[in-house]
């Protein structure tokens, strides 16, 4: 039992070559993130307001695919997305296409709270923030030079990438076809999440993110859709990166809970199974479980991650790093 | 094993005192949609084509909850949502937010073939609408003066109306209040449906809400929420959105029949009245043959047919003799 809490930048196929220009500050974030919340955990704070304070962290960090670093879309423009679920109530919100809320995950927590329903979207979801005077900025104030750069390669490439680049096609691809690992592709940042269980073992869970580079204008993807990349219920609370789509079609988050729900797996065999699941390298994911249980899966190469218990386990990564205690979970396919 | 076809026009507390000029041609829609998505299957036309018929059918009668006859968001207008789910591969696709498609079913089908994505929303499914040059009308032809009295009835009132009326409270009121005098009877739709080679769709197109904030999505286009398929079952639900969702109960009939070994019905019978009272119907068809309509409303519009024989159009009513139609009772 205990507290827990478990938080991710992104999963792709960042390569270990990765300069440390672009190594450092993310995991220097990933670290003060860390810190954040387990410092709210030991100080007896609920499980949703963790998660949405360190979501909030990652969103401000201009490193990730969130509020202000978030990817651009076909369009050159920013279509933030985010989502928030309290287990032990399945209260949930969520919130789509905003392009000047400074942070996404707070208003999907104002619609969960505020308004008779979960989700809003577009130009009604701007008008709920500026209704709630909630912090916005200019539209530029999000997006960054390195996403500028890569919304150009990706056009030259003339390809959809998800935050570390697998190119997709169509749905028609058969789904056994595993992603190819790009040769060139410099891209590295990614959707950012975060669940917690806390003293009182109620666990919560959230998402938020830019979504693809280069996406179609109107593109939703899984942060928002509760069951695909966030979930929670009273036994366990998961918050998904990667390919969206494959996400959705694959109801990821809810899929962990089922197994644990109905066939009774421990909260890491459940985070493996779904993953590898899914085609490789498109999907990991962050979970806890009432007990107290913390699992980090992926079956991409890395996935920016961090994590503690109150038993006093600790972690930051980024590549395959399966600890001694099996924190963390690659699927090799 | 064989075909099987079910299809609704929205779950709700629709009193069976509902006066024949707004029973009957909802009743003959049911019945022509049915008979539409029977001969399709004969014909051995695949499930999702099917699901996609039916669906058009229903989003063009003006007396359903989607398409034309979609109920009112706060400002008077329509934002029409609608997805599909291909059994056998997973692939879905869904739209949000349109106001000017004629079919929103199709253009999720759209999304899903043409795109590498499986959802678009607002401008840009919009957009999408138009480089696929797929039929769009003014916003005024899905307006009706139905639903143009059913808003300001509801703004009379201060709330929000599922498509049969459940004064919603926000989401700490768990259970949904039956009105005591409203008459709105007009409900999302959805169809799903089992081929002859044993492949299954659904598809689910929706209004949404009378009087919701602009930008409200609700659990239609949401994959595994109101809109699920699997290689095991396809379902399709309706009712209180918000509750739909937090409990994805598409995804959960079929989570009980893979992991739990239930009947079909034993699942959505479980999943419905897990749901506050009043909030939930969908339909079922598992890859075996089994049709389910399950609510936990006083009445669902809904139709079904199977290969066998079975073929059944109704409201209310009680189970009938082999237990097509489960009604929870809380």
């Amino acid at each position: 039992m205990g507290w827990a809490l478990a938080l991710h930048g992104g999963a792709g196929d960042v390569p270990r070559t990765l300069p440390p220009e672009l190594r450092e500050p993310r995991l220097a974030t990933l670290r003060r993130c860390l810190d954040l919340g387990t410092a709210a955990l030991r100080d007896g704070r609920a499980a949703l307001d963790v998660v949405e304070l360190v979501v909030r962290e990652l969103e401000d960090c201009p490193h990730f695919n969130a509020g202000r670093g978030s990817v651009l879309t076909a369009d050159g423009t920013v279509e933030m997305e985010a989502c928030v679920m309290e287990g032990a109530t399945l209260r949930c919100g969520a919130v789509s296409g905003l392009s000047t809320v400074a942070n996404a995950v707070s208003l999907a927590r104002l619609v969960m709270e505020r308004t008779p329903h979960i989700y809003l979207a577009f130009d009604g979801a701007e008008a709920f923030a500026r209704d709630q005077g909630v912090e916005t900025k200019d539209p530029s104030h999000f997006i960054t030079e390195h996403n500028i750069e890569r919304l150009r390669q990706a056009k030259e490439a003339n390809r959809v990438q998800i935050d570390y680049t697998q190119p997709l096609k169509g749905q028609q691809t058969p789904q056994e076809t595993p992603a190819p690992i790009p040769t060139d592709d410099n891209s590295q940042t990614g959707t950012v999440g975060c669940v917690a269980v806390d003293a009182a073992g109620n666990l919560a869970t959230a998402t938020s993110t830019g979504g693809l580079v280069n996406k179609m204008a109107g593109r939703i993807g899984d942060t928002p859709v509760v069951g695909a990349g966030t979930y929670a219920n009273a036994l366990c609370a998961v918050s998904a990166t990667g390919k969206g789509e494959e996400i959705i079609r694959h109801t990821v988050a809810r899929d962990v809970a089922a197994l644990m729900e109905h066939r009774g797996l421990p909260l890491r065999d459940a985070a493996a199974r779904v993953v590898a699941g899914a085609p490789r390298g498109t999907v990991g994911l962050v979970a806890v479980s009432r007990g107290g249980e913390v699992c980090m899966a992926h079956n991409t190469t890395a996935m920016f991650r961090a994590c503690a218990t109150e038993a006093g386990h600790a972690e930051v990564g980024i590549w395959t790093d399966a600890g001694a205690d099996g924190e963390s979970v690659t699927v090799a396919l």
